[in-house]
């Protein structure tokens, strides 16, 4: 491994995805500080597979799970930077969250994700960024919507299964061809 | 498996549910009893006690980029006056286990209170202001390559450690217990 991770709770996700990853692709590689792949919102590639990470530090599990759709909104209300939600080229994003002492990831075809933020515009929210004082907006899905996805559980401290990470990566590669 | 041990849903929640995992996969035979919601030991800064040995847990995303542990030596300060003295200062807790992430690895740093102090002293030229949502807290910054004669503790946040790393834990866990004898 020749590169270092975003620094902060950003790095935590990465590190934990890419623990997951690499146990199943040989190619990863982590491109989320390459200033291209950065403003694509693309974290990692593994073969013909673009991933981006999301960790959500402070998310209550069995409450619900936010997508940034705008990230800076000015006083006057125009939109100065879009979300990672919809702004990322990956194939699919690894929302993770930490469930007591286990690592939880939920995997989204970006598609997926679009079409969730899409058919809920009652779970949109528009809040004030504390350190910038502009306005921001995301799209709060309730868990309970998410009924039909198996979020993948691994240990905190101990060997995980990695089945469901190389099932995801299979699928995804070979959908794209 | 079941935890009789809830962490709490803040980032400092992160490394209390890390050092508890640890700690309990390695010091099996030890008592490890959770009291970060118990009032009386949360006034003395203990979150864990293994074999009464007190454990305060401090979680810091930023000590990789940084490359500087930062010891809290105020917490609440407002108008140049101090409110309330930092953790450094404050805690009652035989061992303050320092948790950080290096690389792929979480390492986990060990002090005694005296240490702590030590380094306040050591770096005390090394002091940053922080501001937090109406206050400022005061840390010192202790660079990480001063404390290379220091054991740490490298988990990584897939898998097992090794038994050379899961080893210190026991070796500092001993010594606290001889410390107390």
């Amino acid at each position: 491994m020749d590169f270092s991770f975003s620094s902060g709770l950003r790095g935590i996700g990465q590190v934990v995805f890419y623990g997951l990853l690499s146990r199943v692709v040989d190619d990863v590689e982590f491109v989320g500080l390459n200033e291209m792949f950065s403003r694509q919102y693309v974290d990692f590639t593994a073969g013909n597979v673009l991933y981006f990470t999301n960790f959500d530090s402070r998310a209550k599990i069995g409450k619900s799970v936010v997508f940034e759709t705008l990230t800076e909104i000015n006083e006057k209300g125009i939109v100065e930077k879009y979300g990672w939600a919809t702004q990322t080229k990956s194939d699919a994003i690894i929302k993770i969250f930490r469930d007591n002492h286990e690592w939880l990831l939920f995997v989204f075809l970006a598609g997926e994700m679009i079409d969730l933020i899409r058919s809920n515009p009652q779970y949109m929210e528009r809040k004030i960024n504390p350190y910038t004082k502009k306005e921001y907006e995301i799209c709060r899905v309730p868990v309970n919507d998410l009924g039909h996805k198996t979020p993948i559980r691994v240990p905190i401290v101990g060997e995980p299964d990695v089945s469901a990470i190389r099932d995801v990566h299979e699928y995804i590669s070979k959908y794209k061809g | 498996m079941k935890h009789s041990f809830v962490a709490s849903n803040s980032i400092g929640g992160i490394g209390e549910a890390l050092f508890y995992q640890f700690a309990s996969k390695y010091l099996k035979k030890s008592k490890i009893e959770d009291v970060t919601k118990k009032k009386e030991w949360q006034k003395k800064g203990i979150d864990f006690r293994i074999d009464s040995i007190g454990y305060d847990v401090k979680f810091d995303t930023k000590a990789t980029s940084t490359g500087n542990l930062a010891l809290e030596t105020v917490s609440k300060a407002k108008d140049g006056e101090v409110h309330k003295e930092g953790w450094a200062y404050t805690t009652e807790a035989d061992c303050i286990v320092y948790a950080t992430l290096v690389g792929l690895d979480w390492a986990f740093y060990f002090f005694t209170r005296n240490e702590i102090l030590h380094l306040i002293d050591k770096h005390t030229d090394n002091r940053k202001s922080v501001y937090n949502y109406g206050y400022n807290s005061e840390v010192v910054l202790v660079p990480k390559d001063t404390l290379s004669h220091k054991k740490i503790a490298l988990v990584p946040l897939i898998g097992n450690p090794k038994k050379e790393h899961s080893n210190i834990l026991k070796e500092v866990h001993e010594y606290f217990v001889r410390r107390q004898k």
